[in-house]
């Protein structure tokens, strides 16, 4: 086997154990909670091999409502999943255009653009929900709903501003490179040399910013409303129904997982020197 | 100074002459913050002590719903009719002392974690450590606190008698879900001072690893970057808290002010209002336009006070934190 398939192995391994640590560790949680779902003569890693046969098997049992567990991650997810991307994405694009584009062409805009960024981003999501509520009137019904939300989420509890800060510190360093500096001098237009160089501080961004909107958008359902796996879990929570939530959990846990294992995988293709192994070992 | 390199930096004598000004901006700002916050805290204590008419309390008969501001409340009353100014600054407390018991939470945990890893990357335990710091950060923040405050909740025989300590709980758990983020900073700085010119000094003149890591890698180079972190917790805490209080199930527990949970109780008076003004009688909305109907609510001041109460609290300690980043990196 080559180094690269070895290396993606491990990955595969890793990301699977942290999945499994942390349903472990929630699960144990679970057990010996009061209300604990145990039957008796059933040992805790007995259930636990029960539920993961669940997850392979799609069975994990009934909600507390009397429906499917499955079916409700995955209606949650199916609701909640698109606005997660879509405001990765406009974030991720929106630094794109402020901090490189703007920032080649029109200096001015792109300086009170900045600024504008970096303190609309302080407001939390909660808030920046509830003035799209009040403000645009979103309606819970109505066809501004995912359009706020995908705002709200992209903007509020600091995520444009974080990723516009990476953004910039990258292009700081990329600046004083030497084929930067040359091209400068040529007068050649430097976005089209200076974007392939972002590629991987981006999606490094986008990975570790997974985890951060799936956090976001618990409050975010909440305060607009929409009955994805936020809100879903955030229910369940309230309600005491923890083995809705321990799949809920699960699921979270592995989309970030898979999200390091992506980013881990793009590096494998993009960057020789992760390929030798001698650009050190990602934590 | 000319000289930007770590190794140079490690024995320095003074500062630079002076700051730029935009770090000068982001400090004065940021200390003004933090001295207006210590200052609410204080206050807070006063008013607990002497609460004026209604502050925490259910309100007094006599007291009315969302007044304007006049001699008796600058700020108006909320939707019960407590007194608002006194409110909002007895918030501060909801998150003052646990916020920084989030930082302390943190910083036990992530500075043992992150020396670990960065002095000795390969052995065992840092192998062990770092697996578990990757199981961390895989549970989104907020995700982390509500299950870990649910299951408090569920675990404690009377959830009422223990309703004091679940900020706490809360905090630590915040703590806890920063430390792979410090975690990782740290030991990534440690592991680069490491091959450092001054660390193989110190090793030729014979002083002990323990030493070389904590008072040469740690004191003298890493303080920064702890102080930094330590700051944006602080900040990513008031945001946790104002959302959760907000949500109002595990937050803040009511009648106990936030600004979370003052703004989820004035926003109604608000948003009712608008949503009126949406579908309104057409002779309604001649006559007033929907900023003047709030205000005649006393509602908007109400919104307004705890949203920039949020955005000045959490701005400014996050230009502390920019401001010391930007020294770290000087």
């Amino acid at each position: 086997m080559n180094r690269s398939a070895r290396l993606a192995a491990r990955r595969i391994a890793g990301s699977a154990g942290v999945v499994l640590a942390s349903s472990l560790v929630f699960g144990a949680l679970v057990w010996w909670a009061p209300g604990s779902p145990r039957s008796d003569g059933e040992t805790f890693f007995g259930w636990m091999a029960a539920f993961w046969r669940g997850v392979v098997f799609f069975d994990l049992g009934r909600s507390f409502r009397g429906i499917p567990i499955e079916e409700l991650v995955l209606r949650g997810a199916a609701t909640s999943l698109p606005i997660v991307f879509a405001a990765l994405l406009l974030s991720l694009s929106l630094s794109l255009v402020v901090g490189l584009l703007l920032a080649e062409r029109l200096q001015p805009v792109s300086r009170w653009l900045r600024i504008a960024v970096h303190t609309g981003s302080l407001l939390p999501v909660f808030l920046l929900g509830y003035l799209a509520l009040i403000v645009f009137a979103v309606r819970p019904d109505g066809p501004g709903l995912a359009l706020a939300a995908v705002l709200v989420l992209a903007l509020g509890d600091g995520m444009l501003s974080d990723v516009l800060l990476r953004v910039d510190g990258e292009l700081a360093t990329l600046r004083e490179r030497d084929f930067v500096q040359s091209a400068k001098l040529r007068g050649v237009p430097l976005f089209w040399h200076l974007l392939p160089h972002l590629a991987l501080p981006l999606a490094q961004a986008a990975a570790s910013k997974m985890a951060f909107l799936l956090g976001g958008i618990v409050v975010l359902e909440k305060v607009l409303g929409i009955q994805g796996i936020g809100w879903i879990g955030y229910r369940a929570a309230q309600q005491g129904d923890f083995l809705l939530l321990l799949a809920i959990t699960v699921f979270v846990t592995a989309l970030v997982a898979f999200g390091y294992f992506l980013l881990d995988m793009l590096r494998l293709v993009v960057d020789p020197r992760f390929r030798r192994g001698s650009a050190g070992e990602p934590v | 100074m000319t000289e930007t390199k770590q190794g140079h930096r490690h024995h320095r004598g003074e500062q630079g002459p002076s700051l730029p000004a935009g770090e000068r901006a982001l400090a004065v700002f940021g200390l003004l913050t933090v001295s207006a916050l210590v200052l609410l805290r204080l206050a807070s204590c006063f008013l607990e002590a002497v609460p004026p008419v209604g502050l925490v309390a259910d309100a007094a008969p006599s007291a009315q719903p969302l007044q304007g501001p006049d001699a008796s409340h600058p700020l108006g009353t909320d939707q019960l009719g407590r007194d608002l100014l006194g409110r909002m600054v007895v918030s501060v407390e909801a998150f003052f002392v646990p916020g920084l018991f989030a930082c302390l939470v943190a910083l036990l945990l992530s500075l043992p974690a992150g020396a670990l890893v960065g002095f000795r990357f390969h052995s065992l335990l840092a192998r062990g450590v770092r697996g578990v710091l990757t199981t961390i950060a895989a549970w989104p923040r907020l995700v982390l606190v509500v299950v870990g405050v649910a299951m408090f909740t569920a675990m404690v025989p009377d959830p009422a008698a223990w309703e004091g300590l679940r900020l706490y709980v809360l905090a630590a758990l915040v703590g806890l879900s920063f430390v792979p983020e410090l975690a990782g900073a740290l030991s990534e700085r440690v592991q680069a001072l490491q091959r450092e010119q001054f660390i193989e000094a110190c090793r030729a003149h014979g002083i002990g690893e323990r030493a070389i890591l904590l008072r040469h890698i740690l004191w003298a180079n890493c303080r920064h970057l702890v102080l930094r972190q330590a700051c944006l917790l602080f900040g990513v805490f008031i945001l946790v808290e104002t959302s959760l209080s907000y949500l109002g199930d595990y937050g803040v527990p009511p009648p106990r002010p936030s600004w979370g949970n003052i703004l989820a109780g004035m926003k109604n008076s608000v948003l009712h209002t608008r949503l009126m003004l949406i579908d309104p009688e057409p002779s309604t909305l001649a006559a007033i336009s929907p900023w003047q109907a709030a205000i005649q609510e006393g509602g908007l001041l109400g919104v307004l006070a705890p949203s920039l109460a949020i955005v000045l609290a959490v701005g400014g300690v996050l230009a502390l934190a920019e401001f010391l980043a930007r020294r770290d990196a000087a």
